[in-house]
């Protein structure tokens, strides 16, 4: 139980951040690195390997909907698996109304790699489920702004089809 | 001594700025649908707001129109100009207000003004997880920007004061005699290009980078109105970086370019009569993209960022393109943009101070100025140097050969000082709140000569002060100068009653 306990603790001490990547990258280039976030954006399949951006900013552990307000920009990074290790069944991305699936990736940090024309990105050979995509309850979409919208408009069209409108000569 | 503005004129102002707000009102329309298609109900919710209080706007100022057929002054356009630029944010930011994705009405204001002026900096937060109308709505914005927006009423509307309201909006290229005709001629350059632009990216999605088409479509819808009306905003907080994928960069690096080009030159060359190399425009543009091109890459080489040509090249040269066009789109992070010390960072800071050419989507001094000034200054010297019976020849190519009047070069010259005066402004402002002097100047370029790169000094937490200053750095930089000054003039007339 014990070294159970242990193994769980050395996993997520080991997790770095992206922000410590961005902070000194030369000195993470080269080396082995885990890093856990939500997937966002896109699959980019292309022959053996997925693309993905992966965010392990405030809002792949709060959505922004379930927050009382924003709590800053993205951070996140680029991240090449082998299409062998992506799985389908994790779910769609994270977009507007869907938390992507977090997941926890294991790879080599490449920064500016020669490689891959200058590319900063994660060159993934684990990657496992954390927890899988679901929607975002949005705040209640009340028709108030719609409605009020439409009569502004409506009478935005009665003012102008009934104001005096000047006759110019086309220039 | 300033004419004091009658009831007449104030009217007809209201209602050229009302026509212009109709206009904003129907652009709606493009984000609307796509928030019905997606179903984002929210957002369009949102969007009908912002389209009824802009129609609302549009109707009260139509029945303020005069009845009158004087015709108007030529300081009417500037000042429709210079408040439809203020507007029209105002206006705009509204969808971006209630989406939820900015601290406070500022940073929706600034986004939008942002947006408007063709800059692309943000203070947007989470923007990968907002709206996809929502963003259709911030680069709809870029392209009506980009396009003038006062041009675009121009082409629904035979406006008052046509000549005076084209020419204030930074436009100083009539490629007809009617004005009307050359802002349909704009319009139609830009829906080609559309066509071509949306129909490469999208493909490039689909194929090269493994997207779904509907995703591929929204990608390139997007990035296509940034990249053609040199904007910048992105739809993924990592800008052009988030594809990692060269012929990507290639088609918007294009996209970049062509909107950076004069509409008067795409005409010449639609036209065959370009005569690229004599251009004065073309020669000064191609010069300093190539010099600052080969300032940034030495630079890149001598702190070895890029160990290996190709990656220099690729990054080096997009970032450089990005800057001078005037666009802001970045395949580097803001980190790693700070990390470009010395040369690189002076070469990709000069080449945004500089900017596109005259009567285009870019911002900065322009390389007509830049042109006409060197040459005003080299021909000064050939004069002292030569015998005082020798007779120089003042002149310059540009669609023609054109007597370069003192008058002309004066001009030119004010407005070059006055952009770098603005650049310095900004960036003595950021130095003021603590920020280092290459990182503030930076910024400062990049928001009055509407770039949109970033070393990080934009952001949600950024100081308010600085964030309305470069609001301000945003809107005089965008038109110019002298919509700004007339504007000034206006209220100060009023302010006399004389």
């Amino acid at each position: 139980m014990m070294k159970l306990l242990a193994a769980a603790v050395v996993a997520v001490l080991s997790v770095v951040p992206v922000s410590e990547l961005d902070r000194d990258p030369d000195s993470w280039s080269g080396r082995e690195v885990t890093v856990a976030g939500e997937i966002i954006g896109d699959y980019s399949v292309r022959g053996d390997v997925v693309w993905f951006q992966l965010n392990d900013d405030p809002y792949s552990a709060v959505p922004l909907e379930e927050r009382d307000g924003p709590a800053g920009g993205n951070v996140g990074i680029g991240v090449r698996i082998p299409r062998e290790l992506w799985q389908p069944d994790w779910g769609g991305p994270g977009r507007y109304g869907v938390r992507g699936p977090i997941v926890e990736v294991t790879g080599t940090f490449l920064h500016n790699s020669p490689a891959e024309q200058g590319e900063t990105f994660i060159d993934a050979h684990a990657a496992s489920l954390v927890e899988a995509g679901r929607p975002i309850e949005q705040p209640s979409t009340s028709p108030g702004p719609a409605i009020v919208g439409v009569v502004l408009g409506a009478i935005g069209i009665v003012l102008y089809r009934f104001g005096r409108r000047p006759t110019y000569r086309r220039v | 001594m300033l004419l004091q503005p009658t009831l007449e004129d104030a009217r007809r102002i209201v209602a050229d700025l009302g026509r212009v707000l109709a206009v904003v009102a129907a652009a709606g329309a493009i984000p609307l649908a796509w928030a019905v298609a997606l179903r984002e109900w929210g957002p369009a919710g949102d969007l009908l707001l912002m389209m009824g209080v802009a129609g609302l706007l549009a109707g009260l100022a139509e029945t303020l129109a005069p009845k009158t057929r004087k015709p108007p002054v030529w300081g009417h356009g500037l000042i429709v100009v210079a408040l439809v630029w203020l507007v029209v944010p105002a206006i705009g930011a509204i969808p971006l207000a209630l989406s939820g994705h900015y601290g406070d009405l500022i940073d929706a204001y600034f986004d939008a003004m942002s947006g408007i002026t063709t800059t692309g900096l943000a203070t947007i937060q989470d923007l990968d997880h907002l709206a996809a109308s929502t963003n259709v709505w911030r680069h709809t914005l870029q392209f009506l920007g980009g396009q003038g927006i006062v041009l675009a009423a121009l082409v629904f509307f035979s406006a008052s004061g046509a000549l005076s309201l084209y020419e204030a909006e930074a436009r100083d290229q009539r490629i007809f005699p009617s004005v009307g005709s050359t802002a349909r001629f704009i319009w139609l350059v830009s829906l080609v290009h559309g066509l071509f632009g949306i129909t490469a990216l999208t493909i490039d999605g689909v194929v090269a980078q493994g997207f779904d088409w509907s995703r591929s479509l929204f990608h390139g819808f997007t990035i296509f109105m940034a990249a053609f009306d040199t904007g910048g905003f992105s739809p993924q907080s990592t800008s052009i970086a988030y594809y990692h994928s060269a012929s990507f960069e290639a088609v918007v690096g294009v996209l970049m370019l062509a909107g950076a080009i004069s509409f008067g030159l795409h005409h010449a060359m639609w036209q065959r009569r370009a005569n690229l190399l004599r251009n004065i425009e073309v020669r000064t543009f191609a010069s300093t993209v190539v010099v600052t091109l080969l300032v940034t890459l030495t630079g890149l080489s001598v702190a070895g960022i890029y160990s290996d040509t190709p990656s220099l090249l690729r990054r080096g040269f997009f970032q450089l393109l990005s800057a001078h066009t005037g666009t802001g789109f970045a395949t580097v992070s803001s980190a790693e943009l700070s990390r470009w010390s010395g040369l690189a960072f002076a070469g990709v800071t000069v080449a945004m101070a500089l900017g596109g050419m005259s009567s285009s989507t870019a911002g900065g001094v322009k390389s007509l100025r830049i042109g006409l000034t060197v040459k005003s200054v080299l021909m000064s010297v050939r004069d002292a140097l030569s015998p005082s019976r020798a007779v120089i020849s003042r002149s310059y190519y540009q669609y023609g050969r054109h007597r370069l009047e003192p008058e002309l070069a004066n001009s030119a010259m004010a407005i070059s000082l006055l952009y770098v005066a603005l650049y310095l402004l900004g960036g003595a402002i950021g130095l003021a709140y603590g920020f280092g002097l290459a990182e503030s100047l930076f910024e400062s370029v990049s928001a009055a000569a509407a770039v949109g790169l970033s070393v990080g000094v934009v952001s949600a937490e950024m100081p308010v002060v600085l964030q309305i200053v470069m609001i301000l750095q945003m809107w005089v930089g965008r038109l110019e100068f002298i919509a700004v000054f007339a504007l000034i003039g206006f209220w100060v007339s009023v302010a006399r009653g004389e």
